[in-house]
């Protein structure tokens, strides 16, 4: 499978904008699953100071300064990716997720890779009434892989796509109550039950090849960046799971960035001096080059 | 006197007998009186000190130091709400004494500690060998908030903690044991330093006769080590403190202005190209070492807390320039968390290979199930605390509390807390606290204290603070530095020989100095703080000014109640431009039955809430605008704006007119405002601070007379009423005496006028404000240099020149409705222009502190 993504963000601001500082992650990272086969990122205006490197979880991340006045911002990442593999094991076999879940307090060798994914992280806290909801999923001795898979499921029956319901500073407490949100919402909402229970859970963001409606023609810039979950077992190691559509990625999902939740990878963040109100448009084309 | 001579309490040793009268014989061990009942040697010098001076002496340098805490404003909280009242720091008479060689072992555990916590910083931002090598549970890291991954791999020059401060407490037995860590902030160097300062102003021979140890050595070193991290010569080194509401703003104020840095604050500051610059009126300077008094969460917005804006947008990229820029390091709390102490006696085996001096609290970190399983079995046996608190604030630690004393839906909350979120919370056995003397007034007292220690890191290794901070803890329930009413005492380290004279830290070689005179970099928001502290200072003796001579009747064959009119016009002037500020929710009369009188007026102006140029708001601004800039006030000046207040006090002698009453209080104020501008004038140096203090009172006193000349003479009155109106005028500028001076007759419009408007020498007259403005603006950093103007200058010069332009004949003049239009349009300028003067130099000055970052997300949508 091998795509060709296009994403462009462009900021405008009503105001000059003296300063901005921003922080990206829109360089797809290298996992084991995909190949970054060629990737370029734009930046307009021309930043002073541009930074590339690796992050805390080993993601490409890119800081960036501005420091003459501008009234807009453009950011364009183009990625061609091939996916090379996907989770194709059975989550029904594995070890049981009380295991995992009490094994973590104190753990040998690279134990921090899984451990700092059990930790409470701003979206991705401990919370009862979560990992209440989630005990339905997780019965005795179930295996983890197989209780993620039935979470993921109860989370898809239960909640409503719903872009109104939920902005970007909503509580997953408000997401759960309301039973409404988009993909980081039900990320996060999946991620905070699994912690609750004392399993590893990580933020994934990406891309996802959609579908037109049968007969039209898709669309250009439609598509969107899209985030879903990580789950971790002993037998498996990070097996990838979609609430929001339900399924295990199978070659249609290209990650870009994996942290605790979205805090840690948002595509942009910054900070700006002056601009007072700002426009964003968000423009993704994930296109399917070759379905080898 | 031996060591061993034992001295029972009720045996008199010169006298001691008084002064132990109700000490009575603590259960567990005390500092002063050791197990055989004998005063502890190096207890015996502050004791005869005591016994010469007597009770009563004592007595009165005991209320002599609480006197000075509170003249130099130290209170446990920092400035909150003006209005609210401030909780007194309390500073013990009686020192705790600690002896040389006890001391000398506690130096050497607080300094393996601190080598313990830079290498376990060095391996929770790097490998992480501790975690994966089962040392320390990742979940206990993981959890806590202050661990802060984008700082993660950023190597160091010099060690990640430049200070840290230990809580150190003597169990009953008398060993010392460790209550907490503070490595976030410099939290508490401020008090032991104003605690050393006031009682050795009080009472400096009590310290000499114990000879005991000085602490300016210390920040000596401090300063000395800073200096060696910045590489540079004359570095600028600042203090990057919390905004003046902030808790501990007040420790901060202090140490910066002890150890001469600007404290900065977030939005003095930004970064470019990979660099912190300072933004002052000279344009942005760059700053060598920010002293970090803020948490590091929120000192980066970009890469940390996205809501903390205490740092500049940009500070992690500094960081990674310039590992050596801040001290503390950004991350350093992470080794506060109360649960790693369980840990510590592996980990100084692992790093260290060594055995810790001294240890901790007994205390069980809750993540662990078993320590859990231990603490849910024995409710009655643990106090639970939250594992990582994050206040340095001394004192200010949460107690801790039993899970058998808690009502049964609490408990059964707590529990299941635990169950989730067990990483976050330490249970910890309660222990009896060592005692130590406390003067009560009329004798000693024990009580429980325990100590926070101070080491900083030095360039060839570590210093300790030879003292500290000593606070009264509760009994029983305590175990951390938890004291609500804030009894501190100096902490003094006994020596048997005298100590060297005292060294100001000032001390440089000559080649280092280097002539600074203007005041260049000045922060543009210290600037716009002096600013409207000048204009608030003028505005409140303008106000009360007009008050005063509103009120005043006590002669009034003298003064015809006419007057009465003009005052009743001045009054109205300063209520309507409150009305106007506060957007018009003030009632225009007050309510109830008629028209309020003069007196009632005043009395509203005097004490209104709600007005902003009534007297309370006004103070109320000018003690705010002191406390910001209090290190850039001299003591004596910040006193009187600190006791500045409108608490009236209350007359002893039965009751009294309640206007002669207020008169009275007014003259007092206004002799305090008068103080204070003399002080400013006589020792304030002739800096940019300066003149822009005194640009904000020449701004706001010329305004106030425009508008007061245009009220009163704006409108033809019949002669013998004008010649009062014109007194009062004269009167309320204070300007009565200069015209009986030059005339020997009544008051007449055209000799008031030009006194008052166009006489340049006159320094209460318009003129004068406007030739000493233009004279400020040709002085400031951004002045044009050559002939053509800045736009202030421009609008200061079109404003003098009209004042000095002015006809007399044409002022004069009054139309068929008998209103003195060239009159009215002449002073109309000066009321339009003044404010846009002030706008204009806001600007161009004081932007950048307006200019405040915000953040940008996307969101995403599918």
């Amino acid at each position: 499978m091998k795509y060709a993504i296009t994403h462009t963000t462009t900021y405008k601001y009503s105001f000059p904008v003296h300063q901005s500082y921003h922080v990206l992650h829109l360089t797809p990272a290298e996992v084991p699953s995909q190949c970054i086969l060629n990737h370029r990122l734009t930046i307009t205006p021309d930043p002073g100071t541009r930074e590339d490197r690796l992050d805390y979880f080993g993601n490409p991340i890119t800081l960036l300064a501005i420091e003459e006045d501008h009234d807009a911002l453009i950011v364009s990442a183009e990625s061609e990716i091939a996916l090379m593999g996907w989770f194709a094991g059975d989550v029904n076999q594995g070890s049981s997720w009380e295991s995992v879940a009490g094994d973590l307090v104190r753990r040998g060798n690279k134990a921090r890779d899984v451990q700092q994914f059990v930790a409470a992280s701003r979206h991705g806290r401990h919370i009862r009434m979560l990992a209440d909801y989630a005990a339905d999923a997780f019965p005795p001795g179930c295996p983890v892989l197989k209780g993620a898979n039935a979470l993921m499921q109860r989370i898809f029956d239960d909640f409503t796509f719903d872009p109104s319901a939920t902005d970007i500073s909503t509580p997953v407490e408000r997401v759960f109550e309301a039973r409404r949100g988009v993909c980081q919402d039900f990320a996060h909402l999946m991620i905070s039950a699994l912690r609750s229970l004392g399993l590893p859970a990580r933020y994934v963001s990406g891309y996802i090849l959609t579908h037109p409606p049968e007969g039209q023609m898709k669309l250009q810039g439609a598509d969107a960046s899209h985030a879903w979950v990580s789950v971790w077992s002993p037998e498996h190691g990070w097996v990838d799971f979609d609430p929001t559509n339900n399924v295990i990625p199978n070659g249609e999902h290209v990650t870009i960035a994996y942290g605790r939740d979205y805090d840690d990878i948002a595509p942009i963040s910054g900070v700006l001096l002056g601009g007072g109100a700002h426009e964003v448009e968000v423009a993704v084309d994930v296109v399917l080059l070759d379905a080898g | 006197m031996n060591e061993n001579q034992p001295i029972a309490t009720g045996a008199p040793f010169h006298g001691e007998g008084d002064w132990l009268a109700h000490y009575g014989r603590p259960a567990g061990f005390d500092e002063l009186i050791s197990a055989d009942g004998s005063v502890r040697k190096h207890w015996r010098a502050i004791m005869s000190f005591l016994q010469m001076a007597g009770l009563e002496r004592a007595a009165a340098m005991s209320e002599r130091i609480q006197r000075r805490i509170a003249e130099n404003g130290i209170t446990l909280d920092s400035f909150s709400d003006p209005g609210q009242v401030e909780q007194p720091w309390k500073l013990d008479l009686v020192p705790l004494v600690l002896d040389q060689s006890e001391w000398a072992m506690i130096e050497r555990a607080l300094i393996q500690r601190v080598r313990l916590y830079e290498a376990l910083l060095g391996d929770l931002y790097g490998r992480q060998e501790t975690i994966d090598g089962g040392l320390l549970p990742g979940a206990l890291i993981y959890n806590d908030p202050s661990f802060l991954r984008p700082l993660h791999g950023i190597a160091t020059r010099d060690t990640r903690l430049m200070f840290m401060a230990l809580d150190l407490a003597r169990d009953a037995n008398g060993h010392w044991r460790i209550l907490d860590t503070h490595t976030e902030t410099i939290a508490g160097h401020g008090y032991a330093l104003a605690n050393r300062v006031v009682h050795a102003d009080v009472c400096g021979r009590m310290f000499r006769e114990c000879n005991a140890l000085r602490i300016s050595g210390f920040y000596q070193s401090v300063a000395q080590e800073l200096v060696r991290r910045t590489g540079q010569d004359a570095p600028s080194i600042a203090i990057l403190g919390p905004n003046p509401d902030h808790e501990t703003y007040l420790n901060h104020a202090y140490m910066a202005r002890y150890m001469g840095y600007q404290l900065l604050e977030g939005s003095d500051l930004r970064v470019v190209g990979g660099k912190v610059y300072h933004k002052t009126l000279a344009g942005l300077q760059p700053i060598d070492l920010l002293v970090r008094a803020v948490e590091a969460a929120k000192a980066d917005p970009l890469e940390l807390r996205p809501d903390g804006f205490d740092g500049p947008a940009g500070l992690v990229q500094a960081v990674r320039t310039n590992p050596s820029l801040i001290a503390n390091a950004l991350g350093t709390a992470i080794v506060e968390n109360r649960g790693i102490a369980s840990y510590i006696p592996a980990l100084s085996r692992f790093f260290l290979g060594e055995d810790q001096i001294l240890g901790d609290m007994a205390r069980l970190w809750l993540g662990d199930p078993a320590a859990r399983d231990a603490v849910l079995a024995d409710q009655d046996a643990y106090l639970l605390r939250p594992a990582f608190e994050a206040t340095a604030r001394p004192g200010h630690a949460q107690p801790g509390r039993r899970l058998s004393e808690m009502a049964p839906a609490e408990r059964e909350a707590l529990v299941a807390e635990l169950a989730l979120n067990g990483a976050r919370w330490v249970a910890e056995q309660p222990t009896q606290f060592a005692t130590a003397p406390s003067f009560d007034g009329t004798g000693l007292i024990a009580k429980p204290y325990a100590i926070r220690c101070f080491v900083a890191a030095s360039e060839d290794g570590y210093t300790v603070l030879p003292g500290g901070l000593a606070l009264t803890v509760e009994k029983g329930a305590a175990i951390a530095l938890t004291s609500d009413a804030a009894e501190s005492r100096d902490v003094w380290i006994a020596t048997s020989e005298p100590q060297g004279p005292h060294y100001s830290r000032w001390r440089i070689s000559e080649e280092e100095v280097q002539v600074q005179r203007l005041g260049i970099r000045l922060p543009s928001r210290v600037a716009d703080n002096l600013y409207w502290l000048g204009r608030y200072v003028e505005r409140a003796d303008w106000t009360m000014r007009v008050m005063r001579n509103a009120l005043s009747r006590g002669d009034e064959d003298l003064r015809p109640i006419r007057r009465a009119d003009a005052a009743q016009s001045a009054i109205e002037v300063i209520m309507n431009k409150g009305r106007r500020a506060a957007g018009g929710t003030l009632p225009a009369q007050s309510p109830g039955a008629g028209a309020p009188t003069l007196e009632q007026k005043v009395e509203q102006l005097f004490s209104s809430t709600g007005n902003p140029y009534g007297i309370l708001i006004t103070f109320q601004n000018i003690r705010r605008l002191a406390r910001q800039s209090r290190d850039r006030l001299s003591l004596d000046s910040w006193r009187l704006l600190n006791a500045l207040t409108t608490n009236r006090p209350q007359t002893s002698n039965g009751p009294g007119d309640p206007a002669v009453e207020l008169v009275d209080w007014l003259d007092q104020l206004i002799a305090d405002l008068a103080a204070f501008n003399g002080l400013m004038h006589e020792n304030m140096t002739r800096n940019f601070g300066w003149r822009f203090m005194d640009l904000g009172r020449r701004i706001e006193r010329a305004l106030q007379m425009a508008e007061l000349l245009n009220t009163v003479l704006g409108t033809v009155v019949e002669d013998a009423e004008q010649t009062e109106h014109l007194a009062f005028l004269l009167e309320t500028a204070d300007c009565f005496i200069t015209y009986r001076a030059r005339y020997r007759f009544a008051p007449t419009f055209p000799l008031v006028l030009d006194l008052l408007m166009v006489d340049e020498t006159n320094p209460r007259g318009i003129a004068f404000q406007l030739l000493e403005i233009s004279n400020h603006l040709v002085e400031l950093p951004k002045a044009s240099l050559d002939a053509i103007r800045t736009p202030e200058q421009r609008l200061a010069l079109e404003l003098l020149t009209q004042v000095r332009l002015a006809d007399m004949d044409a002022l004069r003049f009054a139309d068929q409705n008998g209103h003195r239009i060239h009159l009215t349009a002449a002073l109309g300028r000066l009321v339009s222009g003044l404010p846009e003067l002030s706008d204009i130099i806001s600007r161009r000055y004081f932007s950048l502190t307006e200019e405040q970052p915000h953040r940008v997300h996307t969101r995403l949508a599918h």
